[in-house]
């Protein structure tokens, strides 16, 4: 059953998901409206996944992709209604960001304050996927991959220094 | 702090966060549950209103018949009034413990929906003999009310008692079928629907 596959990746990726909702939208009724729309894109493609890409590869790719569209305020899917529950993954009012831990508070700040490319750079240098999969994901090319995080963590690492 | 200490704190939030939300799925489950539990409450509460009245119902009625057993017009009512009003607590009694056997919190889904549907079919059965006996029960117990009430013997007064009989279907059949629509079919159909998206959310 696709249906009940899909569910099933869902679930066992959840947290992927739950981190680019959160780094592109800190307001939860924007956070229910993208993870909508992220479930509907991976829900449209899921049927043309052929397993040549790992599954959370594809998953960041079209989350990702979803994210920066959705942040660049491109509206054109959003009146599509997902002929599945919606409520498979409920984190829309969920929120974990350990208030003991202060570095992924900062963390997330910090995100906050990036353009909509370099969360996705950032999220998935921090996921610990290597720059060629990163490249793949997000359909850039290696070195740039690798300049743009570079300057990234240049930015980051002045940031925690005083920390 | 550097980089890799970073990268290390966001793993160990990830793993985290995977449990925490594991924990809001459970949490989402059991708030899915509560919703079951309190659509079965309402049959439940109705049961037990019912085989409190019922139990005294019956002991007033045999104690009614045991008074008139010599004559016989007033002993057979008696008896089928008993009778019927005994399955009635009977089959209050076997619902109740259905339903109070049914564990919201810790049987898995199927095991739940299996429990639902064994009461549904319980439910089924006792109400259609419940609608079935209600012309009978009508028939039966108001010559032996009317005798143990108020010392009348309906039979002298045939037009009465068609009256009674009567009244007490057009009353008793509605009010009996509204009962079933709204404290046991749209209860259960709820709670049914509740268990199959939670049963659709569980699949792995």
């Amino acid at each position: 059953m696709e249906k009940d596959q899909f569910i099933s990746v869902i679930k066992e990726n959840q947290n992927l998901i739950y981190k680019i909702c959160y780094s592109y939208c800190s307001n939860s009724e924007n956070r229910k409206d993208l993870q909508q729309e992220i479930l509907l894109q991976l829900w449209n493609s899921f049927s043309k996944f052929d397993g040549r890409a790992k599954l959370s590869t594809w998953i960041y790719r079209i989350a990702l992709n979803t994210a920066i569209s959705y942040y660049r305020n491109d509206s054109k899917h959003r009146d599509k209604k997902i002929n599945i529950d919606t409520s498979i993954i409920s984190f829309s009012s969920f929120e974990y960001v350990p208030e003991q831990d202060e570095n992924i508070t900062l963390l997330y700040q910090f995100i906050e304050n990036l353009n909509e490319l370099d969360k996705a750079l950032i999220l998935l240098y921090l996921d610990d996927n290597k720059y060629k999969d990163i490249a793949e994901i997000l359909g850039i090319s290696e070195t740039n991959v690798a300049t743009k995080i570079s300057r990234i963590k240049k930015i980051l690492k002045e940031q925690f220094s005083n920390k | 702090m550097e980089l890799e200490e970073l990268k290390s704190a966001w793993a160990q939030y990830d793993k985290k966060l995977s449990q925490n939300l594991k924990l809001n799925e459970e949490l989402l489950r059991k708030m899915d549950l509560e919703k079951t539990k309190k659509e079965m409450n309402a049959p439940l509460n109705y049961e037990i209103i019912s085989i409190t009245i019922g139990v005294i119902f019956l002991l007033f009625i045999l104690s009614a018949t045991i008074r008139y057993y010599y004559e016989l017009k007033f002993l057979l009512p008696g008896i089928i009034t008993s009778i019927i009003v005994a399955i009635w607590v009977y089959n209050s009694f076997s619902k109740i413990r259905l339903l109070l056997d049914i564990d919201y919190y810790d049987s898995p889904i199927v095991e739940l929906q299996k429990s639902i549907q064994t009461f549904n079919r319980k439910y089924q059965r006792s109400k259609k003999f419940e609608l079935y006996s209600i012309p009978v029960f009508a028939i039966s117990a108001i010559p032996i009310l009317g005798i143990a009430l108020r010392n009348f013997d309906i039979y002298e007064h045939p037009i009465r008692f068609i009256v009674a009989i009567v009244i007490l279907l057009i009353l008793g059949i509605p009010g009996q079928i509204w009962i079933y629509k709204n404290l046991y079919d749209k209860k259960i159909r709820n709670t049914i629907k509740f268990l199959d998206e939670l049963s659709r959310f569980e699949k792995e």
